[in-house]
């Protein structure tokens, strides 16, 4: 757009500079807040910055952190949901998006889709006492499995994968099963690593839900120990003393995964996303 | 199915079905000025929400558009709300709003305004919610508007340049309508995502104070797993509601927004 060298030009130039510096300090402010106070016990932004200069940063609301709850048992815990969770989603919305573009169902695979795009609509808010009496009948409150199983499929992920496998080049299909591709050969050997940042996208997304989840977990999960990561860290807050660079240090270590996941995953996330979203 | 059943089950003090009572907990839910203080507050939030989240994520996204060094490095940035969890970010903030030496009370003390009650004030609370979930879904809608300000044709703009209309009527008049489909789809999704927030809630104001940020969410959790409460029946029928309030406003969004996108 500027490119124009008149003096208007320069200073809309730097006009416009200043205003992106302005709103990206605003937008990461809240992180960087939350980052200084791990160090510094304070969101105080400028008695944070005044203690770092003084050198009077500390890594023992780290190490508070990990006394106050049991943070490694908590991270490991949704380390296990996040990779069962995920994984479980993967294969289901793979196989269920592949029968629907490629299976031979004809009319059914309409309905099929009308099907998957309701229960997308249902809230899960709207499910969950009914899902937690389920749980508590099988037995299985308190337990990791309660956490991730009712997430083992999941509408958007068949959805965002459909809509990928439909652009897939039918004339590559054709000869892969000339050749004697089997279906399953044919969807790893082909469909997958063709159909990359929708796949991607699948896994980021899903992990991120998985490792970010919070009410649910809240709800089916009792004992300190069988709790996730997100509860746990929560639960910093709830003690009557409240210990704000502890608190700080905990939100900091959970949210890193995640942020290092959108970080590695930006570019096929961002071509998987906006594929969905403008159909 | 599960959860229609339920809506109609009378419920004894241990939250245990006692039997069929028809629309009974439907009507009892209606007749309370309590469940439409919740329903009141449900749609203030999400229309703040949603609002707040567009404004913010084009006033975000606008600027990137344009071809500076490091905007790559910036678009990146950007993104980072989106892969903090709201249970995080609600902490986060929760120390942010802490008072006197929390981070907002400390900058606005200079600008001569004191004590804000951030999360203790009930006419405050709730816009104080609102930023964090504004903040959360800024990445997500950042990503999603630059995508479709990328795919507007650049010599739609030039021409529009050369007409001598300026960067603000450049977007205003020229890329914003392009985009439209993105902007509903947004619009649909914030909705949705704003009539169901629970954690953002739960962590900063617990639906407090003063009931000011008690959504239908808030109000099905603490009628089936607050404390001294397991009325599932009663949180069933909330979530009915909850389901049919978000089909009929999007519905109702399909019906009036949808004629004004153009595909």
């Amino acid at each position: 757009m500027a490119r124009s060298t008149t003096v208007t030009g320069r200073i809309g130039r730097l006009t416009l500079v200043g205003y992106i510096s302005v709103v990206v300090l605003l937008v990461i402010f809240p992180a960087a807040v939350a980052v200084l106070g791990t160090f510094s016990g304070t969101t105080d932004p400028i008695a944070s910055l005044q203690r770092l200069i003084d050198g009077q940063w500390t890594i023992d609301y780290v190490v508070s952190a990990f006394d106050r709850a049991p943070l490694l048992q908590q991270g490991l815990n949704s380390v296990l949901v996040t990779l069962a969770q995920t994984a479980l989603q993967l294969v289901t919305s793979l196989l269920a998006a592949y029968a629907l573009v490629f299976g031979r169902l004809r009319r059914f695979a309409g309905v099929l889709l009308a099907v998957f795009l309701v229960t997308m609509m249902i809230p899960s808010e709207t499910t969950i006492v009914a899902n937690y009496l389920t749980i508590r009948s099988f037995g299985l409150y308190d337990t990791l499995t309660a956490v991730f199983i009712p997430y083992a499929a999941s509408a958007y992920s068949i959805f965002l994968l459909r809509q990928a496998f439909l652009s897939f080049p039918t004339e590559i299909r054709e000869a892969a099963l000339l050749d004697g591709t089997g279906p399953l050969r044919f969807l790893m050997q082909f469909l997958i690593p063709l159909c990359r940042p929708a796949v991607v996208t699948v896994i980021v997304t899903s992990a991120i839900a998985a490792w970010n989840g919070y009410l649910w977990p809240l709800i089916v999960t009792e004992s300190p120990e069988s709790r996730t990561a997100q509860v746990g860290v929560a639960s910093l807050a709830d003690s009557s003393v409240t210990d704000i660079g502890s608190l700080l240090a905990g939100t900091v270590l959970v949210s890193l995964p995640t942020v290092f996941l959108v970080i590695f995953g930006q570019r096929n996330l961002v071509k998987g996303l906006t594929q969905g979203a403008n159909r | 199915m599960r959860t229609i059943f339920m809506s109609m089950q009378g419920t004894n003090l241990f939250g245990q079905p006692t039997g069929f009572v028809g629309f009974d907990n439907y009507a009892r839910m209606f007749q309370s000025s309590d469940f439409w203080h919740t329903i009141s507050v449900t749609a203030l939030f999400t229309v703040g929400s949603v609002v707040a989240t567009l404004l913010v994520g084009l006033a975000v996204a606008i600027p990137l558009t344009t071809r500076l060094r490091g905007t790559g490095l910036i678009r990146a940035t950007v993104m980072i709300p989106m892969a903090v969890s709201v249970a995080a970010a609600g902490l986060a903030f929760r120390s942010i709003y802490q008072p006197e030496t929390g981070a907002a009370d400390r900058l606005l003390s200079f600008v001569g305004i004191d004590g804000v009650g951030w999360l203790t004030d009930p006419a405050v609370a709730i816009w104080s919610v609102i930023i964090v979930d504004a903040w959360v879904g800024l990445g997500f809608t950042v990503l999603l508007l630059l995508a479709a300000f990328d795919g507007v044709p650049e010599d739609v703009l030039e021409a529009a340049s050369l007409d001598g209309a300026g960067l603000l009527r450049r977007v205003r008049h020229v890329a914003l309508p392009i985009i439209s489909p993105t902007l509903f789809f947004l619009i649909v999704t914030e909705t949705i995502g704003a009539m169901r927030e629970f954690t953002a809630i739960q962590v900063l104001t617990q639906g407090g104070p003063a009931n000011a940020t008690h959504t239908l969410v808030i109000d099905i959790y603490q009628a089936a797993f607050g404390s001294g409460t397991s009325d599932y029946a009663a949180a069933s029928a909330r979530g009915i509601v909850l389901l049919l309030l978000i089909v009929l406003v999007t519905a109702v969004q399909f019906r009036f927004l949808d004629r004004k996108v153009a595909y």
